[in-house]
């Protein structure tokens, strides 16, 4: 092979192009990480903007710098206000301008997928509030009820506008972006809710305020990972097998650890040693089912506990069973079995039906 | 409406000011590219799907933080690519696909990917294989200079290297894959 064919050859390998579905969804992924990581930057560059305005060259223009000082000194004090909000609690005098400047930021972004994974990031800025409150008032001797109300009732509103959101972008955007900011939300509500069992635990006194937030963000997860096995299951987005997997085998290894700490949970470790059976066959509808179950059982014990912290904050890392029947179980068993659907899953050289050798199944995480 | 594209100065201006359609473009001129990049030293496409996506976003993430330090978005976007795929294989699990292996996956991607006449199949199945042979910083340089079509200045200032030490690597480089390619023969 001479020189020049050589190198003819070497350009040909330009041809080993990513898929081209997999760019596209990657690049929604990104997008939305940029958004929201823009959305945390937004008022840092409005400071700067607004700082980096010399008082003195305004003071040379003289016939402008009373309207000029003005407008400097109104968005000074946006500037300032809003900052100042950043750190406000509910039930604070600056707390709404910190809701109306997120509320301006979901408004200014046009796209249904970045207003829902502004939404969820809103969740995370609520339920660290509401972790601040309940610090606060542990600290001050005694839970404030009133304070933790006020405080909670905020994170499920937040919580239901996500929600909002969410039905919004399934209608309206296509089911790959769909598939993704689900992802993102089961993803970010798991941490959520961990965040939160870790508040019950701390806090010296019951909080079933809490509890019942915590609770309402595990539905929401549960919710979106029945969603995500909904896609699965009918083929509307080829989700990965493996996030899948993972997503599930974390939730499994999440209530066993609970349940490592409470006494009387035989009923539940055994719920959860057929999730891992069921899980061992990539039959993921079965393993949520079973993770609910187990669920069920945690929140059995919860309700013989009379209501003590260590035992609250074991139930909300478990799914609730209510939530579960009406908003994912049900959805998704209606179409589980008998009959399970063939699976179409990209392989390496072609095509495969899920089961019939999956250990040398490689799935692509958003591939078509 | 999406803009223009861009010069690569001025997606890095309008990046420092938070201009998200400019990071669009930086992910439509370089996901390509950066993909092709990590494919070569994975050999899978899975791993290398996850690799870029990584790239992208750790990048990013630097833009962010660090906007002011950077000066060049190629170079930095290999230096990551490169940093990621040496992370990838510190794990105890992870070590390197064996040499058949990842020339059986890159051939079997070439059929899938490229339409050939039976003939360039074969040289191509050659070149890709004997590419694989060659150790990892002549096979960066023959990929960023012959296969993505970079000038000798532009390698250069990818890999952080003198423009004359490039082109003898590079002239070294090209002689020792002739060599393997005429080996397989």
């Amino acid at each position: 092979m001479n020189e020049k064919r050589l190198i003819k050859n070497l350009k040909s390998l330009e041809g080993l192009e990513p898929d081209k579905s997999w760019q596209k969804n990657s690049k929604v992924f990104l997008m939305v990480q940029v958004d929201k990581r823009l959305a945390k930057q937004t008022f840092a560059f409005s400071e700067d903007t607004a700082t980096r305005k010399s008082f003195s060259r305004i003071f040379l223009r003289k016939p402008f710098w009373v309207p000029a000082m003005t407008v400097v000194a109104v968005v000074l004090l946006a500037v300032v206000s809003v900052k100042a909000s950043q750190n406000s609690l509910p039930g604070e005098s600056l707390y709404p301008v910190k809701t109306v400047f997120e509320d301006t930021q979901v408004f200014l972004s046009f796209s249904p997928a970045r207003q829902a994974a502004l939404e969820v990031s809103f969740i995370e800025k609520r339920v660290d509030e509401l972790k601040q409150v309940v610090a606060q008032t542990n600290e001050a001797g005694a839970a404030d009820p009133k304070k933790i109300s006020q405080a909670a009732a905020i994170v499920k509103k937040q919580v239901s506008t996500t929600k909002d959101k969410l039905t919004k972008l399934s209608a309206k955007a296509p089911a790959e972006s769909v598939s993704i900011v689900t992802a993102l939300v089961e993803e970010q509500t798991a941490i959520f809710t961990i965040a939160l069992a870790g508040v019950i635990e701390g806090s010296t006194e019951n909080v079933p305020e809490v509890v019942a937030v915590a609770k309402e963000i595990e539905q929401l997860n549960l919710e979106s990972l029945g969603t995500l096995l909904d896609q699965y299951y009918t083929g509307t987005t080829k989700l990965s097998h493996e996030l899948l997997t993972s997503r599930l085998r974390e939730k499994i290894v999440a209530l066993e650890t609970r349940a490592a700490f409470l006494l009387g949970v035989e009923n539940t470790l055994a719920e959860l040693d057929q999730a891992k059976k069921d899980l061992s066959v990539f039959d993921f509808r079965s393993t949520l089912r079973s993770i609910t179950l187990a669920g069920t059982r945690l929140v059995e014990l919860a309700q013989e506990s009379d209501g003590q912290p260590e035992i609250n904050a074991a139930v909300i890392s478990a799914p609730q069973v209510e939530g579960v029947k009406t908003q994912t179980v049900k959805d998704v068993a209606s179409q589980l079995a008998p009959q399970e659907p063939k699976i179409e899953a990209t392989v390496t050289g072609g095509t495969s039906e899920l089961g019939e050798n999956p250990e040398e199944i490689l799935y692509s995480i958003w591939d078509q | 409406m999406s803009k223009a594209r861009l010069p690569e100065e001025e997606l890095l201006v309008q990046i420092r000011k938070g201009d998200r359609e400019a990071f669009e473009q930086i992910y439509d001129i370089y996901s390509g590219k950066i993909y092709r990049f990590i494919y070569f030293k994975v050999s899978s496409r899975e791993i290398a799907q996850d690799l870029t996506s990584d790239c992208f976003l750790k990048t990013f993430e630097h833009f962010i933080e660090r906007s002011a330090e950077l000066v060049n978005i190629r170079a930095f976007l290999y230096r990551v690519a490169r940093n990621l795929v040496i992370d990838h294989y510190r794990g105890k699990d992870k070590e390197p696909l064996k040499l058949n292996e990842a020339i059986d996956y890159i051939v079997e991607d070439l059929h899938e990917k490229i339409e050939l006449q039976v003939d360039r199949e074969k040289d191509l199945q050659q070149v890709a294989t004997s590419l694989l042979n060659l150790k990892a910083e002549w096979q960066e340089l023959i990929l960023l200079r012959y296969v993505e079509d970079y000038s000798i200045a532009e390698v250069a200032e990818i890999i952080n290297k003198k423009p004359g030490t490039v082109r003898v690597a590079l002239h070294r480089a090209l002689q020792t894959l002739k060599r393997e390619i005429a080996k397989i023969k």
